[in-house]
Parts: C-alpha cells; sequence; structure tokens
C-alpha cells in the first residue's frame, strides 16, 4: 500500500486570487483563474465544484478551475452569474486592454471576494488515501 | 489531427487531438507536458473509473502514482466523452487531463482494478 500524499493547502495565499488572469474556455464551459503564465500544480476538489490548483511542495493556491462554469456552477450562484455576463466580453484567451476596464476590475473584486469566502466557509474534500 | 490514439479498457478507441492536447490540457495544466504516456497508459490501465454525474458520456479516469516528480504522489485524472456517431462504433475524445489529490466530490464509482471487468 502506498499513500497518496495531499499537499498542505496554504490558506493564507488566498489572497494569490487578486492577482489571477481569468480565462474560460468556452467549447469546454472551463473557468481559469490562474497567473498568466499557468503553473503546474495539483488539483484539490473543493465541494464537487471547484479545483483548487496548489503547488504540491508548499501548498500554495496557483490557480483555480471550474467545470462546467455556465451550464451548473452560475446558474447555482446566480449573483457571480450577473457580474459575468458583464465582463465576459473581455475574457479571451488573448490578452486585450481588459484590465483597464471598470467592469472588469469590478468582476475581479467580486470574483476574489466569492471565492475567499466559498473556500474558507466550505469544508474540503478528503483524498482518497491509501491506495 | 491527432496526438494520440489509444483503446480504452473497454476497447473501445480513444482519441487526444491536437488542440484539445495544446490549447486546453497542456496551456491549462502545464503538469501534464510532455506526459502523453502517462494519460495513455491511465485511458488503457486506469486504476478507477467514475462516472460524471453531469454528463452521461462522461468518463473519469483515475490512476495513481503515475506522474513523474513533484507530482508522483498524485492523481491523474483524465476524462473522456464517448460520441456513436450515426454510422460507425462509438468513440471516445479526451476532454482533459491533469494532477490531482482525489476524486471530486459527486462523482460516482463504477469500477476499480481488481473488480469484475463486466462493471466497467
Amino acid at each position: 500500500m502506498r499513500n497518496i500524499n495531499d499537499p498542505q493547502l496554504n490558506l493564507n495565499t488566498i489572497d494569490n486570487l487578486k492577482t489571477f488572469d481569468i480565462v474560460y474556455d468556452d467549447s469546454h464551459d472551463v473557468f481559469f483563474a490562474r497567473p498568466s503564465t499557468p503553473r503546474p500544480a495539483t488539483s484539490l476538489d473543493w465541494e464537487g465544484e471547484i479545483w483548487l490548483r496548489i503547488d504540491p511542495e508548499t501548498g500554495d493556491i496557483v490557480g483555480l478551475e471550474i467545470d462546467d462554469f455556465e451550464s451548473v456552477f452560475l446558474k447555482k450562484y446566480p449573483a457571480l452569474a450577473k457580474a459575468w455576463q458583464e465582463v465576459k466580453p473581455l475574457c479571451h484567451r488573448k490578452r486585450t486592454d481588459r484590465h483597464e476596464d471598470e467592469s472588469w476590475e469590478s468582476f475581479l473584486r467580486i470574483m476574489y471576494v466569492f471565492f475567499r469566502d466559498f473556500i474558507k466557509n466550505n469544508p474540503s474534500q478528503s483524498a482518497f488515501g491509501i491506495v | 489531427m491527432a496526438k494520440f490514439v489509444c483503446y480504452d479498457s473497454n476497447g473501445v478507441e480513444v482519441t487526444c487531438t491536437d488542440d484539445n492536447w495544446d490549447n486546453h490540457i497542456v496551456a491549462e495544466h502545464p503538469e501534464i507536458k510532455g506526459c502523453e504516456v502517462h494519460v495513455k497508459t491511465t485511458i488503457e490501465k486506469p486504476h478507477r473509473i467514475y462516472q460524471d454525474p453531469r454528463h452521461p458520456n462522461t468518463k473519469i479516469l483515475y490512476k495513481p502514482f503515475i506522474l513523474p516528480k513533484p507530482f508522483h504522489t498524485q492523481w491523474l485524472r483524465v476524462a473522456i466523452e464517448y460520441r456513436k456517431p450515426r454510422f460507425g462504433n462509438l468513440r471516445g475524445y479526451t476532454l482533459t487531463a491533469f494532477a490531482c489529490t482525489g476524486v471530486r466530490k459527486g462523482d460516482i464509482l463504477i469500477w476499480e482494478e481488481g473488480q469484475d471487468e463486466k462493471h466497467k
């Protein structure tokens, strides 16, 4: 038997979210918040809704990923959906001058507060453990 | 163009396109760069298979201890969507692949290594 190593999540790095870039892959309906250059990471399930991407050695949060973002997640959290509809046209894979847009900055603030509270208020999902 | 084609544990052909590999899997999960063979091995010989409860045609395959350091103590998760064309056989297409610490809450275990093959 071997143990899956659960990296110790460093929740103090949740403020990293403030600096993340936003990418939406509409062909797969997946939302990413991550550094402009994504970092290698392992993904930790958070209540079946969010994958927190964390550095396996430091536990730092280096991104988050949400599957079925528009089809499932936003329908469950309509407050975020409203903000998203305003900024979605700005959110393309290629970087633009969207960061100068007021609605973009507003969305980033809303997103940060939402995910900070979501992560702090919900227990994480335990991993497989021993194999 | 296909990055690779392989067969899952039920003998269904599974394709990973260049576009999906480059622009989704590796672009957003750089820990998977250079790990084509590990993704293929997970498709061919998974340790556990889960049903995605949101998508009836999607299965999630997991295999532990297969990725290089520093992800060697993690799981590799591969999602495959199966499509049946009007004419032709069922085929699978990789949706994503990344390292993870464990299963997503809500996914339904349908088979694990050591079980009777018929449960897949």
